[in-house]
């Protein structure tokens, strides 16, 4: 027993002896460290701070005196050297007896330089934990730095940082409290709701509609706080519809379906904007509500909400909302029908075959074109043109949207005649610029004579007028772009005709010198000198060319 | 007859289906426009949000698209509002200091946000809130957690966002996108990002002192931490400020990842583990130090890309990828809006059954374009969040000295509570998301 008892004494001496060797040698290096940070080698000083991890909470404090020092490249680098202590300190298991976050502790507290306060406690966001979160609390009531504090506590986890925020918020200075309430709202904290509904009564209106916005974030209802009229103006009534979205969607979180779609409802009949009514209808699809239906087949042909209602619509998993889908195909007009065609060719419930092959007999060719396209089929040119002449005004734009995509992967599939006529059909004055735009750049890309007659048709009279008269209107001017793939398409066109027409080289002489912008022009005089040694027989060309460089039209006769 | 659990019977239902039921009291701003012919009111409505550099350029961009209006110009900086303003040239345009009185006007359709990275979090998120589309520069965000505020807000309110990382509208993302996604070089197991280093050390320590009149400095900070006025830290030096930015590898990262993400299919995937490095600058004002190394290596399929700065140039030019695919490599020159690409993806023509990558009519167009169709633009949200998720990890990675693992379903860091802190960043004052 007593060999036992030296043993262990003469292992705890020399323990101890270890232990006193090591605590010198860290006291050594942290003395090199603060020496290297002191000295005159910038080099000398970032590196050693940047390689200050290894120095440990014994560093902390006289590196947090040096990160207020006044010299700028010394404070910083004292601050990168407690970066590197703090980060190396996280290190899973590094700093079991949390030595770090207790001296930056004491750095952050009433006395220290104010740099070395801000430095220290944003670090203790990074390394604090539970034990510290009281005392890091205490400093909520501190003005200076009381934001900062509130800021670290947000990155600490644990369930003792909302009830400490909380329990600060009615003593701290009123800068400070909105951060404190919308990091308690971060956490849930439901017992917020009290001291948040007496700060919603306050006269100061933005500090109520701060309280407003933090507790609809906890999923109390817009009326229970402020009484809609409250919200007088156009802003408003917008922060008081988000209310209610935001209201019904922590409700939605917290299994309150029925509360939360109550609200979804009430933003999707009176929507202060386009917007809320799309958020609503959202919420009504997460909420699984079969109120959904009536409120997006009212939006179906809305501008602004019909892309919203339709995709709610698709993705809903409501019960029996594919009958209801096809009910309501059978009862609606063209316009709707089209859409809930698409709908319920994406929904796939039993049956859409059929379903979709009698809706490609339809009386209304936009119902036989959408039909056709969800079927997999591409529509003849014809059937596109006789959808869009009666399709609502924003309808329009998308089957032509839905067309030009289809023109375009019928050219990459070699399929280029009828690409070409499917494009023949969108560069027509009834499409939109962009997709107007796009189609013309598919027909030069195709550069087939057969575009050039269809061309002449729409574009030839332009250049014509525009030669009798200097003030003419270039009828594709309407977005930038659009002008000059018109001019480039129809110069190009003709040049693929030129080979068995010689009228087209005309029009291509013609637009050399008419088109409406320089970059047609110079498209055309270049296809011109192309084209010219093909022809040089035919000397009647050469009155084309001047100098080689600037092109003439040809004399009308 | 009811719907179970409804009070939709037969008569609302045939209501709701023949007509509209909801008759809403508004009137979008396109309502009135005629076919073919888009008139004033058939066009996007703008405010632009930060209007330095970037931002200008982009009010010069859209001032002169005819499907575009800009009504609002919102900085921090009045010289900045007031040359923004001269190049709009309308007397009527409204003027901001705060960029909520931008998005309380009913009138805007779209915000463009072009404020420094600390700031995308909580503009963008707000802004969707308030119902606008949104074109956001990149990087995305300064955080992973502001980056899934922002795109949950995007989803949640329908809203068109475009991430300004241009690379995927150029032709040169185009094809080298086209080309390696059609495996012109084989399979790709190496991408090798270069970049000139930071432009640190720099900014004079000597310059502290009380801000000009003409500048909120408080909100130019806005959620940032507060720190004393340098001019030097306004406005292009942000990124050298690890607080606001964290240099190159988050400003042209986001745009060489953009096109490389694109051209290897990665948008729905994440890499496994991202170790990065840098070294401090040794004077100056700026905290960011002028070379980075980051690595990212992928679980799901055999592939590592790396980012050096400066690393090996593979051409002449500051920055760009090169992709070492099985048979044969290519090179990407630069990969932002000046993004080009060898001769021989230029040339390729993928076939009819290849992969067809969309071709955007330009960054800003696209994005304008999906705002009318209401389709998802070419580097929409969730694409520039991923890419910024490697900018902030790499960035996290190098400021704790070690490599991070991630787990791609919750976008966390595993077994590293401290670097999992680090994924969001509590604003001052309100500026949360």
């Amino acid at each position: 027993m007593e060999r036992l008892m030296i043993r262990h004494t003469s292992r705890f001496i020399a323990l101890a002896i270890m232990g006193i060797a090591s605590t010198t040698a860290a006291a050594d290096a942290v003395e090199d460290l603060i020496a290297a940070l002191n000295g005159d080698d910038n080099e000398a000083r970032m590196s050693a701070a940047n390689q200050a991890g290894s120095a440990g909470a014994g560093a902390i404090e006289p590196l947090g005196a040096l990160a207020a020092s006044d010299e700028y490249l010394v404070a910083r680098a004292a601050r990168l050297a407690l970066v590197r202590v703090v980060a190396a300190a996280g290190v899973p298991g590094a700093d079991a007896n949390g030595e770090v976050p207790k001296a930056l502790l004491k750095l952050a507290q009433p006395g220290q330089p104010a740099p070395t306060r801000r430095e220290a406690i944003f670090l203790l966001g990074w390394i604090g934990g539970p034990d510290n979160v009281t005392a890091i609390a205490d400093l909520l009531s501190d003005a200076e730095i009381a934001d900062s504090a509130r800021m670290a506590l947000q990155r600490i986890p644990g369930e003792e940082v909302a009830q400490a925020l909380l329990a600060a918020a009615p003593t701290v200075d009123d800068a400070a409290q909105p951060g404190i309430f919308y990091a308690v709202a971060n956490r849930d904290a439901q017992d917020a709701i009290p001291i948040l509904m007496e700060t919603a009564k306050s006269e100061d209106r933005e500090k109520a509609w701060m309280a407003f916005d933090v507790l609809t974030r906890l999923g109390v209802a817009p009326l229970q706080i402020i009484p809609r009229t409250h919200a007088k103006d156009i802003a408003d009534r917008k922060r008081y519809a988000n209310g209610f979205l935001r209201a019904a969607d922590t409700l939605l979180a917290q299994g309150k379906r029925a509360d939360a779609e109550r609200m979804y409802t009430s933003v999707a009949s009176f929507p202060v904007s386009p917007q809320h009514a799309c958020a609503a209808l959202i919420g009504l699809k997460n909420a699984q509500s079969p109120r959904l239906i009536e409120h997006a087949l009212g939006y179906l042909l809305e501008r602004g909400i019909s892309h919203v209602a339709e995709s709610t619509l698709a993705e809903a998993e409501i019960d029996e909302l594919d009958d209801y889908l096809v009910r309501a195909y059978a009862v609606t007009n063209p316009a709707k029908q089209r859409v809930l065609l698409k709908v319920i060719a994406e929904r796939r419930p039993e049956g859409v075959d059929r379903f979709l092959n009698e809706a490609r007999h339809n009386e209304s060719p936009m119902v036989r074109f959408t039909a056709a396209r969800v079927l997999g089929d591409v529509p003849p040119p014809d059937a596109f043109e006789a959808a869009v002449a009666v399709a609502p005004i924003h309808q329009k734009d998308e089957l032509a949207n839905t067309y030009f995509k289809l023109a375009v992967g019928e050219q990459r599939s070699g399929n280029l005649e009828i690409a070409r006529n499917m494009a023949h059909a969108l560069v027509q004055p009834a499409i939109e610029p962009r997709i107007r735009e796009g189609a013309f750049g598919m027909i030069e890309a195709a550069g087939s004579p057969e575009s050039a007659p269809v061309l002449r048709d729409l574009i030839g009279a332009a250049y014509e007028s525009k030669d009798e008269s200097d003030t003419a209107e270039d009828p594709f001017d309407d977005i930038r772009g659009l002008a000059i793939a018109a001019g480039r398409a129809y110069v190009a066109v003709h040049a693929a005709a030129a080979k068995d027409d010689p009228e087209a080289l005309e029009e291509i002489a013609n637009v050399s010198e008419n088109a409406f912008n320089a970059e047609v022009s110079n498209f055309a005089e270049e296809k011109l000198k192309e084209l010219l040694p093909l022809r040089e027989q035919d000397s009647s060309l050469e009155r084309f060319i001047d100098d080689g460089n600037r092109n003439r039209a040809p004399q009308k006769p | 007859m009811s719907i179970p659990g409804t009070k939709l019977n037969r008569r609302s239902f045939l209501k709701a289906g023949a007509a509209a039921v909801v008759a809403p009291m508004i009137l979008p701003t396109g309502v009135l426009a005629k076919p073919g012919r888009p008139g004033a009111n058939d066009r996007v409505v703008i405010g632009h949000i930060g209007v330095g550099g970037q931002g200008r350029s982009h009010v010069n961009m859209f001032k002169d698209n005819r499907g575009a209006k800009i009504a609002a110009i919102c900085d921090v900086d009045e010289k900045h509002r007031n040359i923004a303003a001269e190049i709009v040239g309308d007397d009527g345009i409204g003027l901001y200091n705060d960029f909520r009185r931008v998005l309380d006007r009913n009138d805007l359709d779209a915000v463009v946000i072009a404020a420094p990275d600390h700031w995308h979090g909580v503009m963008a998120t707000w802004a969707c809130e308030a119902g606008k589309d949104v074109y956001c520069e990149k990087p995305n965000s300064k955080t992973i957690a502001e980056g899934q505020a922002m795109l949950r807000a995007a989803r949640r309110y329908a809203r068109v966002v475009q991430i300004g990382s241009q690379g995927r509208s150029t032709v040169g993302g185009h094809a080298t996108a086209n080309y390696v996604r059609n495996g012109q070089i084989g399979s790709v197991k190496k991408v090798t990002c270069w970049h000139e280093n930071n432009w640190t050390p720099g900014g004079d320590p000597t310059k502290f002192g009380p801000p000009p009149d003409t500048l909120d400095w408080d909100m130019w900070l806005g959620p940032a931490r507060w720190i004393p006025y340098n001019p030097d830290y306004v406005h292009f030096n942000f990124r050298w400020m690890m607080d606001f930015g964290a240099g190159f590898i988050r400003d042209r990262g986001a745009h060489v990842f953009s096109v490389v993400q694109w051209a290897l299919d990665l948008d729905g995937t994440y890499p496994r583990r991202v170790t990065a490095s840098g070294e401090p600058p040794v004077d100056g004002l700026w905290d960011v130090g002028p070379t980075f190394q980051a690595k990212f290596e992928y679980e799901h399929r055999d592939l590592e890309i790396t980012w050096d700065q400066p690393g090996v140039a593979a051409a002449d030019h500051k920055f760009g990828a090169v992709f070492e695919g099985e048979n044969d490599t290519l090179i990407m020159r630069g990969g932002d809006g000046g993004c080009y690409t060898e001769e021989k993806a230029m040339a390729y023509e993928p076939p009819g059954d290849g992969v067809h990558l969309p071709k955007s009519p330009g960054h800003q167009q696209d994005w304008l374009d999906c705002i009318k169709t209401r389709e998802r633009p070419i580097m929409d949200i969730e694409a520039g969040h991923r890419v910024a998720v490697l900018c902030i990890l790499a960035e996290i990675s190098a400021r704790l000295g070690r490599p991070l693992t991630l787990d791609p379903d919750t976008e966390t860091i595993v077994g590293d509570e401290q670097a999992n802190r680090l994924l969001a960043r509590p604003g001052r004052g309100i500026w949360n998301v």
